[in-house]
């Protein structure tokens, strides 16, 4: 036990020499003290994105959430029913305004521009005036009627100058055409115009227009003949259908599809 | 100001330069880099004074310090191993003796063998107790840990002492 007390002993005798000592106490005063910056945390929020790889993953989540937007944008415009996805348009107009509806039955036309009046002659086939969304139901969907065509196409394309004179409107419609007219239950009249393979539709309203009529889908204009023509487009088995919409005085036309008729003809009277 | 931090230091390093000397030669086994450790830790206490910084223990600081520029010297010396030096003949520390100034008896050397020869969770702590008199409450904010457990280190390291050198027989 002794020897151990005096090992210790020993070992606390260990010291620098004065001449050491005194050589560290000048280098410590003579060193030249370097202003250091103070350590940033690692921890605050701005450390976050400077130090770690965090930045990295952040931006990624972005660059994700944003790029998925964008896909669900472009597809949700591009696609069919049950997220089929089709290239539509192929050099022709589009209304820029038809994708904000978030599915289908929304991009639909509204149910008053189906038929709901009684035909006359020449009645067109159930499963054609049974309106828009009964015709998206069709499993397939013919390529070549998918290509739209601008209105002054179609314009310069009719050639009739036949006048039909119906109740509070005339217009101009293909003469290999047939037509048939009828009165709508909420008030005002129709008339269907068909041919082998195309079919339009214009409906009068004298009054205001029913309320399920959504102003939104009429988001775009068109002028034809000096006459501003609101429209919106919806798909159909048959392609993208366009329907305008015209008002004068307080009466309202709506047309589905103008591939018979010359819109630039059309008059409120 | 800077008068009366002078005089602080002076008073501090006067004090604590040996000891902290002492125990960085023992870590290190080599005087030169012993005198670089104590000069480094010396430094970072002045500009901690410089900063007016309240050291409540300095002399806990300045164990603190080197204990952890030592650290910083073994992971920049990877390859070499505290143990293998100190088992190593020629590398073994510069004796005081050697510089003609304090004499390092074998008792001494025995000591110190023993004490480095025990597992290091207790070298430290039994080495800065009894070497360097320093409370449990100190060496175990040096090892950063809590007095309870400097003590626990201490007493286990006592035995293990002792039953290395025989002398609790």
């Amino acid at each position: 036990m002794e020897n151990e007390k005096i090992g210790i002993e020993n070992l606390k005798k260990i010291t620098m020499t004065p001449e050491e000592k005194s050589q560290v106490f000048q280098n410590i005063l003579n060193t030249p003290l370097i202003a250091k910056p103070p350590i940033k945390s690692p921890y605050s929020f701005i450390s976050v994105f400077t130090r770690h790889n965090l930045s990295y993953s952040l931006a990624f989540c972005l660059l994700l959430i944003f790029f998925g937007g964008a896909s669900y944008t472009y597809f949700q415009k591009q696609s069919l029913e049950n997220g089929r996805v089709a290239m539509i348009n192929k050099g022709g107009i589009s209304d820029n305004n038809s994708f904000r509806a978030s599915n289908f039955n929304q991009k639909a036309l509204p149910n008053n521009l189906n038929n709901t009046g009684s035909t006359t002659e020449n009645s067109i086939p159930t499963d054609t005036k049974t309106g828009a969304n009964a015709k998206m139901s069709a499993s397939t969907i013919s390529a070549p009627s998918a290509t739209m065509m601008s209105p002054n196409d179609l314009k310069s394309a009719r050639a009739s100058q036949i006048i039909y004179q119906g109740t509070g409107f005339s217009f101009n419609y293909d003469s290999s055409a047939k037509i048939t007219s009828g009165t709508l239950s909420g008030g005002g009249s129709y008339v269907e115009i068909s041919s082998t393979d195309k079919y339009n539709s214009i409906h009068f309203y004298p009054g205001t227009l029913p309320n399920n009529f959504r102003p939104e889908f009429f988001a775009s204009t068109t002028l034809i003949n000096g006459k501003t023509f609101y429209h919106g487009d919806v798909q159909t088995e048959n392609g993208i259908q366009r329907s305008y919409m015209y008002k004068k005085g307080g009466k309202t036309i709506v047309i589905q599809n103008d591939t018979l008729i010359d819109l630039g003809s059309i008059e409120i009277n | 100001m800077e008068d009366n931090i002078n005089y602080t230091f002076k008073k501090i390093y006067a004090l604590h330069s040996d000891g902290i000397f002492r125990f960085c030669l023992v870590r290190v086994s080599n005087r030169e880099q012993a005198l670089d450790i104590t000069q480094e830790t010396f430094l970072r206490l002045w500009q901690t004074l410089l900063e007016e910084t309240e050291l409540k223990n300095n002399r806990a600081f300045l164990f603190t310090v080197a204990h952890h520029l030592i650290i910083d010297y073994y992971r920049k010396k990877k390859s070499l191993s505290l143990d293998k030096m100190l088992g190593d003949d020629n590398t073994s520390f510069d004796l005081p003796d050697e510089k003609g100034n304090v004499e390092f008896g074998a008792e001494g050397r025995f000591v110190l063998n023993k004490i480095n020869s025990l597992s290091p969770t207790y070298r430290e702590p039994v080495y800065l107790r009894f070497v360097e008199d320093l409370s449990p409450e100190e060496i175990g904010k040096i090892l950063d840990i809590s007095a309870n457990a400097a003590s626990v280190r201490i007493n286990r390291g006592l035995e293990e002492l002792r039953k290395n050198t025989g002398y609790n027989t």
